[in-house]
């Protein structure tokens, strides 16, 4: 392994709080989070062999939306596992409904969880992974002025869902 | 009639607070702010969503989140996943890493000194004679996960703690 490569267990210990809340913030709760971060970590060991360094999070991120994105094209490829009556269950992940959420947080994460992955993901990425639009734009496979797009009208819809909740600032 | 500012679109708000525009996009951004209400109106939307949801972007994972998540890193194969996408990066730009952005310390070396004393325990515990792994059903509930067409997360959840049992 090339020479300032961390290995997988100090990223997982150095970067644990980021890539969980991506994974969190992407997935919707925390027992998909919990997946989505242990397959993460699991390809972040096998690619660590091809990783330069530079930026890590930027490639963390990257692997955790793919991850996010894998799982949201097997759900859609396997609609026979969703029952008739129960749309929701191919939907992507949101907050059960018996999680009792309360705080900004949780209701960010509800109005989060009512966006489109396309939308939700670029927001996530670049409001929570803070990564730049070039960043986002490698990591989703988009062109950077659909990033752009998509970023603005993720915040405009997220902003709708909180004001139609109540919420207006932290 | 044909204006510089044709080509604006309202979309170039949330890149004008993100610093994604070039000089010149800004300033004719600030002027079409200027010059209009709706435009400023936009601007207070997507700087609420972004401002709210920066405020609260990272979080601490709830208790047992890692100690789950490591045990299933550590019992997994490392068979890669059918589907799976190079995830090596193609840029090396440095970015510096934000000191805050630290994870929990304690649950990894938590996880290994488990895994670590179930393997101890396998190892040294019980004799050949009195505990027998059962492999029967072990092999019958991996099969049946590993038909899960493909499915990436379902194919490396362990079966049981097996960690110990890992090579």
């Amino acid at each position: 392994m090339a020479e300032g490569v961390p290995t997988w267990e100090e990223i997982a210990r150095d970067h644990g709080r980021f890539l969980y809340s991506v994974a969190y913030r992407l997935a919707g709760n925390n027992d998909d989070a919990q997946d989505l971060v242990q397959e993460s970590l699991l390809r972040i060991r096998r690619g660590l062999e091809r990783y330069e360094p530079g930026s890590l999070e930027g490639w963390m991120a990257r692997i955790v939306t793919n991850v996010f994105l894998d799982e949201v094209r097997r759900k859609k490829r396997r609609p026979v596992d969703a029952l008739p009556d129960d749309p929701g269950r191919v939907l992507p992940p949101t907050p059960a409904a018996d999680e009792v959420q309360t705080g900004l947080s949780d209701e960010i994460q509800r109005a989060l969880g009512e966006l489109p992955e396309d939308f939700r993901v670029p927001v996530v990425l670049c409001d929570v992974s803070d990564l730049s639009y070039e960043q986002i734009a490698e990591a989703t496979g988009v062109p950077i002025g659909t990033v752009r797009s998509r970023i603005h009208r993720g915040r405009r819809m997220l902003r709708a869902q909180l004001t139609a909740a109540g919420v207006t600032g932290p | 009639m044909t204006d510089a500012r044709d080509f604006l679109a309202t979309d170039m708000l949330s890149a004008y607070l993100d610093g994604e525009l070039t000089d010149t996009e800004r300033a004719e951004v600030e002027a079409q702010l200027a010059e209009s209400a709706e435009w400023r109106a936009e601007l207070d939307d997507v700087r609420g969503a972004r401002t709210m949801l920066r405020a609260v972007a990272e979080q601490d994972a709830p208790e047992g989140f890692w100690d789950a998540v490591m045990a299933g890193v550590v019992a997994a194969d490392d068979a890669p996943v059918e589907g799976e996408e190079d995830d090596a990066p193609a840029a090396a730009t440095v970015v510096s890493l934000d000191e805050k952005r630290r994870g929990p310390g304690r649950w990894i070396a938590t996880a290994f000194a488990a895994a670590a004393a179930v393997a101890l325990a396998v190892i040294i515990v019980p004799s050949r004679d009195t505990v027998k792994p059962d492999v029967a059903t072990a092999v019958v509930q991996h099969g049946a996960q590993g038909s899960d067409l493909g499915d990436p997360i379902g194919t490396i959840t362990p079966v049981g703690p097996l960690a110990g049992f890992r090579r």
